[in-house]
């Protein structure tokens, strides 16, 4: 686990939330409330999901879509975290054993999971994290 | 939880020169590079004594990255609010030959009010869990004093004790929310308010005016340590300290002031830890931290007097 509580709040805007992510180098944090306790999640995937057009085929975007996204682009400053989070995301405890935090990652496809003590976030797992220890462990093996 | 607020971290690169020279070209003998940022010292040390730690402040890039994942690596919690520039770092030459210690410091990367409150409502979310807070050490260019005074005044809205080590500028503003605990940063003052603190006198009165606002005021002169609670005033002497020591005067005696009063300690015993503490951390091999059993064994050197 990585004992940083770097998390965004549902008030700040999607530019903020890139600017965060950029500085910290993280593709994605927890969202918390006023007590600390996560009540979402925000990925990069989330931010893409919000500037580009949600109905395309799979020809790819078309033209007419570029005004759109670029409309998009510039309403990132009022465009805000708490519209464009996964609410109720999966979090695990400090307890938690390492097979089902590899599992809940490959089923659910997340890339970071927040950890949580009293619903309140003390930390975050990242993939990085889990193969390191996978590693750790194949060693002592 | 203990929360410490590190406003201009650095990372510390301590050189050892023996018979340093300036104008010319010097070998270094060792080289050290540490997290520091008096905050940042507080912390370390009290997650050596055992106390859940959270680390807050501003981090940049480059170095403010290290600070991050060092304190990161020995267990304390970190929360810093990331920024543009880059964290700074700042230098020290302590040459055992001469028995001096030189330090070069940078001002750090600037904040602008939009950092400010960032991290302003990062220490209100973390508040809620908090039983002390520390806030130590320098204002980055951009914090004005009335913040860390804003700082004081919210936590101690909600019943959370603070500790203050900073500069004359930032207590006078912070002084009204009425601190826990106050020492000023002494370093390279002579007069702070009226008096001269080179002399005890002066030390005594400035330790007794910081008391009428603060529960418990101390005042540090390397030599001494003077402590003031209500109508409790000790004097505690200092025996000299090993040159690394020096660097961070008064990190550790803050340390095992906390610890101690965290415990419940009386004002008499806490200055007495605080005093055991620094001279054990000063003893140790990166002058920084000391062990609770480290501690311990000073304590014997440490002599309460009352003070007249």
């Amino acid at each position: 686990m990585v004992r940083d509580l770097t998390a965004l709040t549902t008030d700040m805007s999607l530019q903020e939330a890139v600017r965060i992510f950029s500085m910290t180098r993280v593709t994605g944090l927890p969202v918390v409330n006023d007590k600390q306790q996560v009540i979402g999640f925000l990925s990069e995937a989330d931010v893409i999901g919000a500037i580009m057009p949600r109905s395309r085929d799979m020809s790819g975007i078309f033209l007419s879509d570029f005004g759109e996204i670029a409309r998009k682009m510039g309403q990132a400053r009022e465009l805000s975290v708490g519209d464009y989070m996964t609410e109720r995301p999966v979090t695990v405890t400090e307890d938690i054993n390492l097979s089902t935090v590899s599992e809940t990652m490959l089923m659910e496809r997340l890339k970071t999971l927040p950890v949580v003590r009293d619903e309140k976030l003390v930390g975050v797992i990242n993939r990085t994290d889990v193969c390191s220890k996978l590693m750790e462990d194949r060693e002592a093996i | 939880m203990i929360l410490t607020v590190t406003l201009n971290p650095s990372v510390d690169k301590i050189f050892r020169i023996p018979g340093f020279k300036l104008g010319t070209f010097n070998n270094a003998s060792e080289v050290m590079t540490q997290p520091g940022g008096k905050g940042i010292n507080v912390a370390m040390m009290l997650n050596v004594l055992g106390h859940d730690v959270v680390a807050m402040g501003f981090a940049g890039n480059g170095p403010g990255r290290m600070v991050q994942d060092v304190l990161r690596e020995v267990g304390i919690t970190t929360s810093f609010t990331p920024l543009e520039g880059k964290t700074r770092t700042n230098y020290a030459i302590v040459d055992s030959e001469a028995g001096t210690v030189t330090q070069v410091r940078q001002d750090g990367p600037s904040v602008t009010p939009s950092d400010l409150e960032q991290l302003r409502r990062t220490y209100e979310r973390l508040l809620d869990s908090a039983e002390m807070v520390i806030i130590a050490g320098s204002l980055p260019p951009g914090a004005e004093p009335s913040f860390c005074a804003e700082l004081v005044r919210l936590a101690v809205h909600q019943g959370v004790r603070v500790a203050l080590n900073v500069r004359r500028r930032v207590l006078a503003a912070a002084l009204p929310a009425k601190p826990f605990l106050t020492e000023p940063d002494l370093r390279s003052v002579e007069k702070y308010n009226e008096y001269d603190v080179r002399k005890h006198e002066g030390r005594v009165s400035l330790v007794r005016e910081l008391a009428r606002d603060t529960q418990l005021a101390v005042v540090n002169a390397g030599s001494e340590v003077l402590l003031v609670s209500g109508e409790e005033a000790y004097s505690i002497q200092v025996p000299a300290c090993e040159l690394l020591g020096r660097i961070r005067l008064d990190d550790a005696l803050i340390a095992g002031m906390i610890d101690s009063a965290i415990a419940g300690g009386a004002v008499s015993e806490i200055g007495r830890r605080g005093v055991a503490a620094t001279i054990a951390a000063a003893a140790s091999p990166t002058g920084q931290f000391a062990s609770r059993e480290d501690i311990e064994a000073c304590i014997e050197r440490t002599e309460v007097k009352p003070l007249a």
